[in-house]
C-alpha cells in the first residue's frame, strides 16, 4: 500500500492549455487608471518619496545675544523686523529677514555714525 | 498563459507560502512558471537563492510600482504561468496586479481579525470590476489550518463567505512543517528529506489538491459559478 494518498482531484493535471501568451494584452488597463482607482479605493502609493535635500540658509549666525533693552526699544526692533518681513512679501526684497540679521545691520549703522563722527 | 496574485492587506497571511507551494507544483507538470515577488521583503526571492529551485521555475524580485505591470505583461510573454506574490498591505502594487490577473487568490488564517483583513481585498476587487467593467475571479484561500479538526470560527467565517457568495476554496493549507521547511531548505516538497521533515506526503497531498482547485479555476468559463461549498478537512 502507498504511504500516499492520491489527491481527490487526481494527480494529473492538465495544463497544455496553458501557454506564454503571444501578443499585447487587450483592453490593458493604464497604470494611471490603475493608480487612481487604487487611491480613491483606500489603495494609496507606498513608494517612498524622494524630496530634494531640504537645508536652511546658511548664515553662520549661531550664537546667542541675551540683552535687558526698554520695551520701547524691543517694540522698535520689532517694528523694524515686521517692516523688513512685509517688503519681503511684497517682492521688494528677495529674502526674508531674520532678527539676527538686523541686529547685524543695526552695527554696521552704527559703526558708519562712529566713523562719521571720527571723520 | 494565467497570471495568478495572492493577495492581502494584511502581512503573515501565507502569501508567499502559497505562492511558492503553488508555482513549485505547477513546475513539476511541465510547463514554465515566473514567481514575480512584489513583496519588498523578498522572501520568495530568498528561497529561491536557495538550491533546488526547478530550472523551469523563474523569481524575479525588486519590482516597484513604477516596473510591476511591465514585469508581469514580460514574464507572461515568456512562461505559462506568472504568479505574483504582494506584501502584505492596501497598496498601488495590489491595483496594478489585479489589472493583469486571471486569478486573485487571498490567503486568509482562519480568525475574524484576519477574515476582515480579506474582506476590504474583496471589496477593493468588487470596486475595480465597477471601474474597468469587468470580473476578476477571486477566491478565498483559507491557510495555516488544523489539518484534523476544523474550529467553529473556521466553520462560521466560511458560511458567512458563502452566504456572501464569496468564493472559498474547497482546499485549504494546512499548518504543515513542510511548509515552512522549504523556506529554510529552498527546493520543492518532494525534495525535502524525511528524517529532517515530518510528513511530507500529507503536504505534497494537500498542495496538489490546491493546485488542480487553482487550475480547475482557470479553465472555468468566466460566467461560471463563483462559489463553491468548502470541503470537509482531511485527515493527517
Amino acid at each position: 500500500m502507498s504511504g500516499s494518498r492520491p489527491s481527490i482531484f487526481g494527480d494529473n493535471i492538465d495544463l497544455t492549455g496553458f501557454t506564454p501568451k503571444s501578443g499585447p494584452e487587450p483592453n490593458a488597463v493604464p497604470p494611471e487608471k490603475s493608480r487612481r482607482i487604487a487611491e480613491e479605493g483606500g489603495f494609496p502609493s507606498r513608494a517612498p518619496v524622494l524630496r530634494p535635500p531640504q537645508s536652511s540658509p546658511k548664515t553662520g549666525r549661531t550664537v546667542l545675544l541675551n540683552a535687558r533693552i526698554t520695551q520701547r526699544a524691543h517694540d522698535r526692533f520689532h517694528e523694524i523686523v515686521a517692516a523688513e518681513q512685509a517688503r519681503f512679501e511684497v517682492g521688494e526684497i528677495t529674502h526674508r529677514v531674520t532678527l539676527g540679521e538686523i541686529v547685524e545691520r543695526a552695527l554696521q549703522a552704527l559703526e558708519r555714525e562712529m566713523k562719521g563722527q571720527g571723520a | 498563459m494565467a497570471t495568478i496574485s495572492f493577495a492581502s492587506s494584511k502581512g503573515g497571511a501565507g502569501k508567499s507560502t502559497s505562492a511558492v507551494l503553488l508555482a513549485t507544483d505547477l513546475a513539476q507538470h511541465d510547463t514554465t512558471v515566473t514567481i514575480i515577488d512584489a513583496d519588498p521583503n523578498q522572501p520568495v526571492l530568498r528561497w529561491s537563492k536557495k538550491p533546488g529551485k526547478p530550472q523551469n521555475l523563474t523569481v524575479i524580485g525588486g519590482v516597484t510600482e513604477e516596473t510591476l505591470i511591465d514585469a508581469i505583461d514580460d514574464a507572461a510573454r515568456k512562461t505559462a504561468f506568472v504568479i505574483v506574490d504582494l506584501e502584505g498591505t492596501a497598496s498601488v502594487m495590489v491595483a496594478h496586479a489585479m489589472t493583469r490577473s486571471d486569478l486573485v487568490l487571498i490567503p486568509t488564517k482562519g480568525s475574524e481579525l484576519d477574515a476582515i483583513e480579506a474582506v476590504k481585498v474583496i471589496q477593493f476587487i468588487a470596486r475595480q470590476e465597477r471601474a474597468y467593467n469587468r470580473k476578476i475571479p477571486f477566491a478565498v484561500l483559507f491557510t495555516q489550518t488544523n489539518p484534523a479538526v476544523r474550529p467553529r470560527t473556521l466553520k462560521s467565517l466560511e458560511a458567512d463567505m458563502l452566504k456572501q457568495r464569496i468564493p472559498v476554496l474547497g482546499t485549504a493549507l494546512h499548518e504543515r512543517d513542510a511548509y515552512r521547511a522549504l523556506f529554510s531548505f529552498g527546493g520543492t516538497l518532494p525534495a525535502l528529506k524525511q528524517d529532517l521533515v515530518g510528513n511530507i506526503p500529507a503536504a505534497i497531498r494537500n498542495t496538489r489538491d490546491f493546485t488542480a482547485e487553482v487550475v480547475a479555476m482557470l479553465t472555468r468559463p468566466a460566467d461560471g459559478p463563483r462559489t463553491q461549498p468548502a470541503r470537509e478537512p482531511e485527515m493527517a
